[in-house]
């Protein structure tokens, strides 16, 4: 790490040599191990290391940037000598700055976002359990094709430095496991080859926090199997109930909604609606990077920025925008400490257990799987393609789909009845199952 | 023109001895695939040239099979002992059997599908400045309720080099060109977006003989100005008529992924075991060619070093083949298709499209119009997406209109069109004789993301869900 601090450091001086007025350099080093396995054989083994240098200089405000993954210092220094030259035909942009100085640094507490275990444990350990991962589902159903059965991580080093003087850095490491798999779904001999798939994985920093293949196999197997005789559902208007993994999936284009970019360019459909309610209280959406042993943490973000929690909605009232430095300055605001993206970005989970909130529909949808790119947040509409299972009179009965629902962001998020107390933390982006009153299911 | 050895300066000897290190645990064959790339991208936002970013990367990938198994490992750093580091790493896919000896690479020549003399990448900075500000300006005019307008242009070269330890060497440039406009329009309060995107791997010469900048900027500030007046689509089963070109978005998702031949290998498709069975209608011939001059969906050769082909999936409604990279080829007894691609030296080949197209019909299109009592026109699209196994599939139309006793009315917003593919390509009743290919703007995701392209005619497709918001 010491060796990466050097290089960005060294990086942003002959940058300043050349004549740059400010400079970021960023480095990231990832290592990458996985293995996927069919019918107890290998399929692929991959294992590699990789590098990124990313610059970026002004000079008057104009800006450039380049990224390579040639670390040697004589094409980092021809690099930085091209951006500085770029720098100078591009155009004088008020907004750009570097960050205040005072909001520099890393947060000092353990996040636990890297464990070195995952470092020691062999490949032959990693292949068993992708092994064990596909003989376990096997086991629960025969008629189960696999289509891969996977152990994978990824670690890495990140270190970054500006003209300001900043520079730090920091490991992280992922791992996870994962099983797709399919069966056939003749319907009465009606359907030659139509077959239904699915899919489940567990993933964390550390290898201890994943969950036991047997519980990721039932689970994958359960979610293939449910949807076996699938029927198409009437177009109706009912109240629906987003799983943790499909409402983690609508609070994906939540967060694209709240990115300061799309602020800015009015490319979203929050764009001028600070401070106003848009949902129902209960939704409170918060995004966190200082949570030990998450996905999303991190010390600092992209621009070198010290970590801290922002709640972007609170009690269905909007309060922030998540901003880097530029997009604030856009924004005449100040940066949340979001240059990168979101962090841990999660809903609050709310007092209602899955199957209370199941058991209050008497006819309505339960959404298992959302697809395709009708999720706009830019516009504020909703129509994607769905996947579920059929609610009547409090239980879950049979599986539906190639269906749409539809509406708009606005309505759903005011609409809000029920928030689960479930949440399910597979990725940095998490949320509990979550009832919408009401909406438009197209389908027969 | 570039030279490889400067890239990569790997000479026959060296290559001879890495192979021989990738095969030495008993794998059956093994590649080396080389790349350089660089990418330049200008941005303009808020009528300020903004950002600018040149992104270079070079790496090796070695892959070796044995069976259906692979074993990966790529190297950016390109000396001797990183190769053979990477190439060890790879062999360990396999851990018994004879080992065979590569034998010595020689060059294989290969047709240029995508000459290009005025590549974008060696033309000055401030003509591709000129260009975007061109496309600003004519978007920012069309109308006053254009309210944003961001604009970039995207260039890149790709050097590859691979080498087979069946002795093939061969040697590739591969240019692209994207250039993009979106536009964010508002009226009282109603805010909507326009892209207008294309290229490929072409020259500038793209700009005069297909879409100028500012045609790119009318075109994203048109869209958005239509939305900002249509009405939420309706919701249930109706006719549906798909407008040439970008339509095709439809074939790729219904067909195209379902018979890329992983899934046939892995049996996990709704089209396996189907070869010579009735798939479609028999108006539906479907093709998919890496070999369209210039295309971004083309290739001189696959990411393995096989050719590219002209394959004709469906003929007549009748299923007649796979898309196939070495290994599903291989599994299967096929003919291998040049399908074989991946993103970059970080990825294995997998089976992928390249362009993929509905050949055109009989039909004029007003005939089709004529035939139409209560449908939907759709004419732009966001993208799609499938389940291969079940078939069922969405995509996403932008541009769409009612259609009420053959004529156009009213634009409709916020939709997604649902179906499943041996029952949409059954319902295909009638194809026009106004066949087209997309604009280049298209990206496929399957791990990986390639570029590739999609063509088709105006067709009928006597019924869909179409999944809007209004209820009749």
């Amino acid at each position: 790490m010491d060796r990466m601090k050097k290089i960005v450091k060294a990086a942003v001086q002959t940058a300043l040599s050349y004549g740059a007025e400010t400079a970021e350099a960023a480095l990231s080093e990832t290592s990458e191990f996985g293995v996927s396995v069919r019918n107890n054989q290998i399929e692929t083994l991959k294992e590699s290391v990789s590098n990124r240098i990313h610059i970026m200089l002004s000079i008057d405000k104009k800006r450039a940037s380049a990224t390579s993954n040639d670390l040697s210092n004589e094409s980092i220094n021809k690099l930085i000598k091209e951006v500085v030259e770029l720098c100078k035909v591009m155009e004088h942009d008020e907004y750009f700055s570097l960050p205040d100085k005072k909001e520099l640094g890393a947060v000092k507490i353990d996040l636990e976002i890297f464990d070195p275990e995952i470092l020691d444990i062999p490949a032959k350990r990693k292949i068993r359990i992708a092994r064990e991962l596909e003989k376990a589902a096997h086991k629960i159903d025969k008629k189960i094709v696999t289509d891969h059965s996977s152990y994978s991580n990824v670690t890495g080093k990140t270190a970054m430095a500006n003209s300001l003087g900043f520079c730090d850095a920091y490991r992280e490491s992922y791992n996870a496991i994962a099983l797709s798999c399919a069966v056939e779904d003749n319907k009465n001999g009606k359907t030659p080859g139509r077959k239904q798939s699915s899919f489940w994985y567990s993933a964390s920093t550390s290898f201890n926090k994943l969950d036991s293949v047997d519980k990721v196999a039932a689970e994958a197997v359960r979610r293939t199997l449910r949807k076996l005789g699938s029927k198409k559902p009437k177009t109706c208007e009912v109240p629906i109930v987003f799983d943790p993994f499909t409402s983690a999936n609508f609070l994906g284009s939540l967060a694209n909604a709240l990115n300061g970019a799309s602020i800015y360019k009015k490319a979203s459909f929050l764009a001028g609606k600070a401070g106003e309610i848009i949902a129902a209280p209960s939704l409170t959406l918060i995004d966190d990077p200082l949570l030990t042993g998450k996905i999303g943490s991190r010390p600092f973000d992209g621009e070198g920025v010290k970590s801290r929690k922002n709640i972007a909605v609170e009690k269905g009232v909007l309060k922030t925008y998540l901003m880097d430095t530029y997009e604030a300055n856009k924004l005449n605001s100040s940066t949340t400490g979001s240059a990168g993206g979101i962090s841990n970005f999660y809903m609050k989970p709310g007092i209602y257990p899955e199957e209370e909130i199941i058991s209050s529909i008497a006819n309505g949808l339960y959404v298992t799987s959302l697809s395709g790119q009708g999720a706009n947040w830019s516009t504020g509409d909703f129509s994607q393609g769905a996947e579920g299972l059929w609610i009547e009179n409090g239980r879950i009965t049979y599986p539906v789909n190639g269906f749409t629902i539809a509406g708009t962001f606005n309505q759903m998020l005011k609409n809000i009845e029920m928030i689960g107390s479930n949440i399910e933390w597979q990725s940095a982006i998490a949320a509990p199952s979550l009832k919408i009153k009401n909406i438009v299911i197209s389908g027969d | 023109m570039l030279s490889y050895r400067d890239h990569f300066n790997l000479d026959n000897s060296t290559i001879r001895k890495i192979l021989s290190f990738a095969l030495s645990r008993g794998g059956k064959y093994s590649d080396i695939y080389c790349e350089h790339t660089i990418q330049n991208r200008i941005v303009m936002e808020e009528g300020i040239i903004s950002e600018s970013n040149k992104w270079i990367s070079l790496g090796v990938g070695i892959r070796t099979i044995k069976g259906e198994g692979i074993g990966y490992a790529y190297t950016e750093k390109l000396s001797f002992d990183k190769l053979k580091h990477a190439a060890l790493t790879a062999a360990a896919i396999a851990d018994s059997g004879k080992k065979i000896k590569p034998i010595d690479v020689s060059k294989v020549d290969c047709e240029n599908h995508y000459p290009v003399s005025d590549s974008v990448t060696n033309i000055a900075l401030t003509e591709k400045i000129a260009m975007i500000k061109e496309a600003e300006e004519a978007a920012r005019e069309f109308n006053p309720h254009i309210l944003k307008t961001s604009v970039s242009i995207v260039d890149r070269i790709s050097t590859i080099q691979i080498a087979t330890s069946e002795g093939k060497l061969l040697q590739d440039v591969r240019p692209m060109l994207r250039f993009t406009v979106q536009v964010v329009a508002e009226k009282n309060g109603n805010r909507q977006i326009g892209v207008s995107s294309g290229g490929g791997r072409k020259g500038i010469s793209y700009f005069q003989t297909v879409m100028g900048p500012s045609d790119h900027g009318r075109e994203a500030a048109r869209q958005a100005i239509l939305l900002l007046d249509a009405v939420q689509a309706p919701a249930g089963r109706m006719e549906l008529i798909l407008a040439p070109a970008e339509s095709g978005i439809l074939l790729h998702e219904s067909i195209g992924h379902p018979l890329e031949a992983d899934f046939i290998r892995k049996r996990t498709s709704a089209y396996t075991d189907k070869i010579g069975e009735k798939v479609a209608s028999e108006l539906v011939t479907v093709i998919d060619s890496g070999k369209i001059k210039n295309d971004r969906g083309s290739i001189n050769f696959d990411d393995e070093g096989t050719m590219p082909s002209h394959s004709i999936l469906i003929e007549k409604g009748i299923l007649k083949g796979y898309m196939h990279d070495r290994i599903s080829a291989d599994f299967l007894n096929a003919k291998r298709t040049g399908n074989g691609r991946r993103q970059s030296y970080k990825y294995q080949p997998i089976p992928r499209m390249t362009t993929t197209y509905l050949a055109g019909g009989k039909h004029e299109p007003e005939e089709i119009f004529k035939s139409t009592k209560k449908g939907i026109y759709c004419k732009t699209f966001r993208g799609g997406q499938v389940d291969t196994a079940s078939g069922d599939f969405v995509f996403v139309p932008i541009e769409a209109y009612l259609v009420e006793d053959g004529k156009i009315t009213a634009p409709i917003k916020n939709f997604t069109l649902i179906g499943n593919g041996p029952d949409v390509l059954s319902k295909i009743t009638m194809t026009g004789n106004d066949f087209a290919f997309s604009d280049g703007r298209w990206t496929c995701g399957k791990g990986q993301t390639v570029p590739v392209n999609v063509g088709l005619p105006t067709i009928k497709v006597s019924e869909i869900t179409v999944g809007g918001s209004e209820i009749s």
